[in-house]
């Protein structure tokens, strides 16, 4: 069939493209918001997805299991923010990135708990029982033959939207503005009475329950996890999909989002004339000149605005 | 966390970790050194830099299997290239940014799209499965007890402690090593004594090139050579410079050996597949307690 108009082919991409927004919401409260350069935000994701499906393969209940790994990935924010927030921009960068990598390590050699590089697959079992009752369900309202894969492509990007309405809400409230200011100058904030330390700490851990989310949907998504999915790349491909759509701009990280997954994998219906795997090398070096480009040139993304940009940390 | 302990341990296998941790503190060494001078001095933290490397390993591969020429012509061919490496980007893209007055997250993200490129081209050139260069990997010696010594770490060692030597002796005695280090210390206090910063720009770049590529031939040796190598390597040799104290280049030569004993001697304790995260346990450590570095000096931002 051609992949063009194969639905299932559309809605991977499109899920994909989903789950890598949402987790890209979390990124920009902190980068975008607060100005905390978080390379090691993939790990919040790993927490929540793992937590997920440690629950999901011990029989807890889904609905338990969902709110639980987004307060264990919010509780991990506040744990790595407590003693690193006082770093310098830079300093935290690099922190965040090592706090990560440990954590991916450990899942790595914890094999007895996380089936290490073997793979997590607990968690599909109650997921396709869930996923075969809502096709029936969708069926049922009168939909001739529903993909398997509508159900989630739903899910994720209800749930996006309602992060990105969440974020909104929470723009117009004076606790974004305190982040703001926070962001902009963080001695006049604290000299107008802002505590600044406790205003990133609410940030980080606001985006890491957003990473959270993401890992839970990500755990249907992927049905079997491995550490290997939760490398630093996936966060620099976030920060990729942040540059692109604008640091600032909630509406820029959708369309950020769908942009690098149409790169990374919505191109696959393209027949090109040489090697899949030197296909796939140039998608990655589009999205680096792509960094680069945005960097050099237009810092501020496609939807940010440049008065708001401080990346002289 | 359940840590399974592997003790006792047995003097001859605290010598072996010793001399792994020499070999792979070498590598790191060479790499922080270069990592560190371009920081102090460019305020560039470069993420590329680990991909220079692999790059580095990737030149000594055509050099040195493709085109079947000894070993040192392909270490000296890796060391011209990357320097050349150094050069061209500093040209094309850090000065003409420095210029419009970048600012250190903005070079930093754009090292990160530089990172994407460099190992996709890599990637795209040499395919991804790994790649060794033409030494006797198997050639070892037992001077006496369960202690081994392998030919290649004996090659890393002699190559890279002779090359830093001379870097420290570069840094500490000529004019052009000197003006470095004082342009890492401060860069502004530096220019209006009269220095010639833009001449010491483009010997930083020659030297931090010129270690990467040979750190990426020596890690291509000691170890085997993929598309992510370098950047693998890259947060143990960000470790390196933070153990060092960030911009101190002596400090990333001693941060480089004290890592690699660090991740080694760990193996005599915990299972071997835990050192890559002892590494990373040290640079979070170390950065909360003392962020100007083990052997940095206490400085004034």
């Amino acid at each position: 069939m051609d992949p063009l108009l194969a639905f299932g082919f559309w809605a991977f991409v499109l899920t994909f493209a989903g789950i890598y927004a949402i987790f890209v919401l979390g990124l920009q409260v902190e980068v975008g918001d607060t100005g905390l350069i978080n390379f090691g935000h993939v790990a919040f994701m790993a927490i929540g997805a793992y937590a997920t499906g440690l629950m999901l393969t011990n029989g807890w209940s889904v609905w338990l299991a969902m709110p639980l790994a987004v307060l264990a990935a919010a509780a991990g924010g506040l744990l790595l923010g407590i003693p690193t927030l006082r770093l310098r921009a830079d300093y935290f960068a690099i922190t965040t990135i090592a706090a990560g990598e440990i954590l991916r390590i450990a899942i790595q050699n914890e094999q007895g708990t996380t089936g290490g590089t073997q793979g997590l697959r607990g968690a599909s079992g109650p997921w396709r029982d869930f996923n075969r009752d809502a096709v029936d369900w969708l069926e049922g309202l009168g939909w001739d033959n529903v993909d398997r894969r509508t159900p989630l492509l739903v899910i994720v990007w209800a749930v996006a939207v309602l992060v990105g309405l969440l974020l909104v809400y929470l723009g117009r409230t004076p606790w974004r503005r305190n982040l703001r200011a926070v962001r902009e100058n963080e001695e006049a904030a604290a000299a107008a009475g802002v505590n600044v330390f406790s205003y990133k700490l609410q940030s980080l851990a606001l985006g890491s329950g957003i990473a959270g989310l993401a890992g839970v949907l990500y755990t249907f998504f992927s049905t079997t996890l491995f550490p290997n999915q939760f490398e630093p790349i996936f966060t620099f491909v976030g920060f990729a999909i942040l540059i692109i759509g604008g640091i600032g701009s909630y509406f820029g990280v959708v369309i950020g989002s769908v942009v690098v997954a149409f790169i990374v994998s919505g191109t696959r219906f393209l027949d090109f004339p040489i090697d899949a795997d030197k296909v796939a090398a140039l998608r990655f070096v589009l999205i680096g000149l792509l960094i680069m480009g945005f960097m050099a040139f237009r810092p501020q993304g496609v939807f940010g605005k440049k008065e708001e940009l401080h990346l002289d940390a | 966390m359940r840590v399974a302990l592997r003790l006792p341990q047995t003097v001859d296998e605290f010598i072996n970790t010793t001399i792994n941790g020499l070999s792979s503190g070498a590598i790191y060494a060479l790499g922080a050194v270069g990592l560190s001078l371009v920081y102090g001095i460019l305020k560039l933290v470069n993420f590329a830099h680990g991909d220079f490397m692999t790059l580095g390993g990737y030149v000594a591969f055509a050099i040195n299997v493709s085109a079947g020429a000894p070993l040192w012509v392909a270490i000296v061919g890796a060391i011209a290239a990357i320097a050349a490496l150094g050069l061209v980007t500093e040209a094309v893209i850090w000065r003409p940014m420095r210029r419009k007055g970048a600012g250190v997250m903005q070079l930093l993200l754009l090292s990160i799209g530089l990172a994407f490129v460099i190992r996709n081209l890599i990637l795209f050139q040499w395919g991804g499965q790994p790649r060794s260069l033409d030494v006797d990997n198997l050639q070892s010696w037992n001077p006496f007890g369960d202690v081994n010594i392998s030919a290649i770490q004996v090659t890393v060692i002699l190559t890279a402690g002779i090359v830093i030597l001379l870097v420290a002796l570069m840094l500490k005695t000529t004019l052009i090593g000197k003006t470095m280090r004082a342009l890492s210390d401060s860069f502004d206090l530096a220019e209006v004594s009269g220095v010639n910063t833009r001449r010491v720009v483009t010997y930083t770049w020659i030297l931090a090139g010129s270690l990467a590529g040979l750190a990426g031939v020596l890690a291509a040796v000691y170890t085997t050579l993929t598309p992510n190598t370098g950047f693998l390597l890259l947060l143990s040799i960000f470790a390196a410079v933070v153990l060092g104290g960030i911009g101190d280049a002596y400090g990333a030569l001693l941060g480089g050996f004290a890592l690699g004993l660090i991740q080694e001697w760990s193996t005599n304790v915990v299972e071997p597949t835990w050192k890559e995260a002892i590494g990373f346990l040290v640079l979070i450590i170390v950065l909360l307690v003392r962020p100007n570095g083990f052997f940095g000096r206490a400085r004034t931002v």
